[in-house]
């Protein structure tokens, strides 16, 4: 796919999610303004042995909201997830669906929860068909026709054991079943790990369709950057097992910025103290000049730091979510230290 | 309720070829008759195939089953799939392990069913064998129980082994306290005579199976249910909760014990025995005690003080008690055995009745059987034992053999003996000289020279009894009716 038809194809995704997104917002304003939030966790701490995997993360996900939860290979995601999902549990804290505590009411819980693993984990002789059988007297709203037309857009047999497919068809069927059951919470726990690309773009297009029909509640840990930043209004990214950023995407986006000065402006240090205002995560020096990335971006203080004798000159580009969470947990964020929200070195 | 059905359902599915092929497999008995030398052996032949096969294929179901349903899924995190539902964590236990043992009931059964419409369409006698064989209810029981029990031990040696956790440790620790605890109280209760020696096997499997079975139950729903699916936790919660209820059994099993053996004499159902020591002041009771069945105990009673020893008198021969008081009232001597009841070497345990707070004393002499009477000297210093046609005197507190004496053939009951002083004793000895008539010898042992002198013998059937002085005998004569007094000093 080339740039072009990416960034079309990110728009078309964008202004598909607008309308319901607002209808959202007037539903969440209006009748269900006292419920409860789809998920909330409560200070979840995570110990494997003398290992603390999960670190007091604390958040809370409204109606509709699709939030994007990223971390390194490490980072506690499926740790967490599996507690939101009261399948573990915490050493600490409590996580809450619906409002009510996942550990002690998993069972009931469930039947408004769609779920798709980060290992495809349905018994492989079943075959999709089998899998729906199964699961069709578990769920009150179970839509056994969306199951069916879901396995015919992704071209999964039905009738092929769930171990003979391939990991791509897996993930698939894995989706179908979390949908088909027409849930008012989707978790999903790097659901396109080792997809190809087709398969990763049919999985999102899909939840993507979903989202625009129901307006469900999305929870997604994934490492698919570039997806997650078509759908997702909110992202938190989880380092050592600490949630170090939770906000909403575009804001995020808004405040992150890299800014370069050509070395003809001025010298190198004294770039650096001009940038101060601007909360500097990230300094690469060459010859050429300065780059770095900011947290604290507005344009009034970047206009501030081009009239200024180390800032004049100075360009300034947006950063993409890949960049942003790469700036935050990447080997210049561990040099930096642990990685800050509002970083300002 | 209907999440039990939909796992239940899934996971027999899942495990339809075994089915299959378990029907497929009993075609292959049917063909045992062929290799049968005579005609009328084949029917049995092909029953005895089918039935050797329906229980082989069953154990092995259950074992490869009930180490695989929840263990591979939980190892493998599968299990997540079926968390991840509307499902209760009891229905996704009872479901898969129910299925696994549905299953292995039902590849054992479906091996027999071609013998069985084999047999049916024969009609008549033949196959008797097996339609008999089904219809041993206990049997069938058992062989149920038994499949459903390995289902359960193969489902804890599955997740033990796959999660290989240092819960590992507790498992390990916890079978061998648990073992330890109930092999002690099972060899306390044979030694008190509440349980035979050796101890029955079929109830003491049956018990043990049982035992087994529910905390194994308990742990796996424990497992599931609180563990989901969390490998780690599993374990640790099967670990801990089995551990637990086996530690809590066996500590109740030798709690349990305990109360059984530690009764006084006023717990006894009834007295079966009771004797009377000189001087009155203490009581030999023994007699059905509560707890097991056939089980008694026996004490020595202090009437004054009301204090009492729990003692463990050895039956003799002929159902006796042997137990002997001194003359002066100040000792007691009885015989027990060593370890279990009826089984290990009998030992002669003296105590002074006359010190508060003594405690029973093994003495040094042993006999290869309870001697069927005790006898001691009147200072209490020496013992005699009378069993069969032997009589053996002892020094008590050393065990010095200091004369012993085997009679003829000719002696019917065991000898009676009476100390006329502590070197001096009479002896009574029956005889049979000719079918039909009795005959009462009376011997004087001396111990020092360990000389034995016949002195008389008196023309008595049966029934006598020696004066304390050992110097008159009544007994019965020639003629029942009749009651005869002998003078021996007279003579």
């Amino acid at each position: 796919m080339s740039p072009t038809s990416a960034r079309a194809s990110t728009v078309a995704a964008v202004a598909v999610l607008d309308l319901p997104a607002a209808a959202r917002s007037d539903t969440a304003a209006g009748a269900l303004a006292a419920a409860p939030p789809p998920l909330a966790a409560e200070a979840i701490t995570v110990r494997y042995g003398r290992r603390t995997a999960v670190e007091a993360v604390s958040l809370t996900l409204s109606e509709g909201t699709v939030y994007a939860l990223l971390g390194r290979n490490g980072a506690g995601k499926s740790s967490l997830v599996r507690c939101l999902l009261g399948q573990q549990r915490a050493a600490a804290g409590r996580a809450l669906l619906f409002g009510r505590d996942a550990w002690r009411h998993r069972a009931a819980l469930m039947a408004q929860v769609g779920v798709v693993p980060e290992q495809p984990d349905a018994p492989p002789r079943a075959t999709a068909r089998q899998l729906a059988r199964f699961c069709r007297p578990l769920y009150p709203h179970w839509d056994g026709g969306a199951f069916e037309g879901r396995l015919r857009r992704f071209g999964v047999p039905a009738d092929l054991p769930f171990g003979r497919l391939s990991k791509g068809q897996q993930g698939h069927v894995a989706l179908a079943l979390a949908l088909a059951a027409r849930p008012r919470l989707l978790i999903l726990d790097d659901p396109t790990l080792g997809l190809d690309a087709v398969a990763r773009r049919a999985f999102f297009e899909e939840l993507i369709g979903d989202l625009a029909d129901r307006g469900t509640t999305v929870l997604l840990a994934t490492h698919d950057l570039a997806a997650v930043e078509r759908i997702a209004d909110r992202a938190g990214i989880l380092a050592g097992g600490r949630l170090v950023l939770d906000e909403e995407v575009e804001g995020l986006k808004q405040r992150f910025r890299r800014i370069w000065v050509a070395h003809a402006a001025a010298a190198p240090a004294t770039a650096l103290d001009a940038f101060a205002p601007l909360a500097v995560q990230e300094t690469v020096t060459g010859d050429w000049g300065v780059e770095t990335i900011v947290t604290a971006y507005d344009d009034e203080r970047f206009r501030a730091f081009q009239s200024s004798a180390a800032g004049a000159g100075a360009r300034v580009a947006s950063l993409t979510l890949e960049e942003i969470f790469i700036a935050l947990t990447g080997a210049g964020a561990d040099r930096a230290g642990a990685p800050d929200a509002g970083g300002s070195r | 309720m209907r999440g039990l059905t939909a796992v239940l359902r899934h996971e027999i599915a899942e495990r339809r070829l075994l089915l299959l092929a378990s029907l497929v497999l009993g075609l292959l008995p049917l063909a045992a008759p062929l290799m049968a030398a005579g005609a009328a052996a084949g029917p049995e032949l092909r029953d005895t195939a089918a039935l050797v096969l329906a229980v082989t294929l069953s154990g092995l179901s259950a074992l490869l089953l009930g180490a695989s349903v929840l263990g591979a899924d939980l190892a493998s995190r599968r299990l997540a799939f079926f968390f991840s539902r509307p499902l209760a964590g009891a229905a996704v236990w009872a479901g898969k392990l129910g299925a696994a043992t549905i299953c292995a009931w039902a590849a054992g059964l479906l091996v027999l069913t071609p013998a069985l419409l084999i047999d049916a369409a024969a009609g008549g006698d033949e196959g008797s064998f097996l339609r008999g064989s089904l219809l041993l209810w206990p049997w069938l029981l058992v062989w149920l129980c038994a499949v459903a029990l390995t289902v359960l031990i193969a489902h804890h040696a599955g997740v033990v082994l796959r999660t290989r956790s240092a819960w590992l440790v507790l498992d390990l620790a916890g079978a061998v306290t648990v073992a330890a605890i109930v092999l002690w109280t099972l060899r306390r209760l044979q030694y008190w005579g509440a349980l035979p020696d050796p101890l029955p096997v079929a109830p003491l499997v049956a018990a043990v199976s049982a035992a087994l079975g529910v905390a194994l139950l308990a742990a796996s729903a424990a497992q599931v249910i609180d563990g989901r699916a969390d490998p780690v936790r599993g374990h640790r919660t099967l670990s801990l909760t089995f551990a637990g209820l086996g530690l809590a059994g066996a500590l109740a099993f030798a709690a349990l014990a305990q109360r059984w053996i530690a009764i006084g004499p006023l717990d006894l159902d009834r007295w079966s025995f009771a004797a009377v020591a000189p001087g009155q002041t203490w009581i030999a009771l023994a007699g059905p005690a509560p707890g097991p069945r056939e089980y008694g105990a026996s004490f020595l009673l202090e009437v004054g003080s009301r204090r009492s020893v729990h003692v463990r008198f050895a039956r003799g021969a002929d159902d006796t008690l042997p137990l002997a008081f001194s003359a002066d009232g100040r000792r007691a001597v009885w015989v027990e055995h060593q370890g279990g009841q009826g089984t290990s070497p009998p030992v002669l345990v003296s105590l002074a009745l006359d010190r508060a707070g003594a405690m029973p004393v093994r003495t040094p002499i042993v006999e290869s059987a309870p001697p069927a009477k005790l006898v001691l000297s009147p200072r209490g210093t020496r013992i005699a034992t009378a069993s069969g046609r032997q009589v053996a005197v002892y020094e008590l507190d050393s065990g010095r053999l200091l004369a012993a004496h085997t009679f003829g053939d000719s002696q019917r009951w065991p000898a009676t003996v009476v100390f006329r002083d502590e070197d001096h004793l009479r002896l009574l000895v029956s005889r049979e000289p000719a079918p039909g008539m009795g005959a009462l010898a009376v011997y004087d042992l001396d111990l020092a020279s360990r000389r034995l002198a016949g002195l008389t013998t008196l023309p008595c059937s049966w029934r006598r009894r020696l004066s304390p002085d050992a110097e008159r005998v009544a007994c019965h004569g020639v003629h029942h009716e009749a009651v005869a007094v002998f003078d021996l000093a007279g003579r």
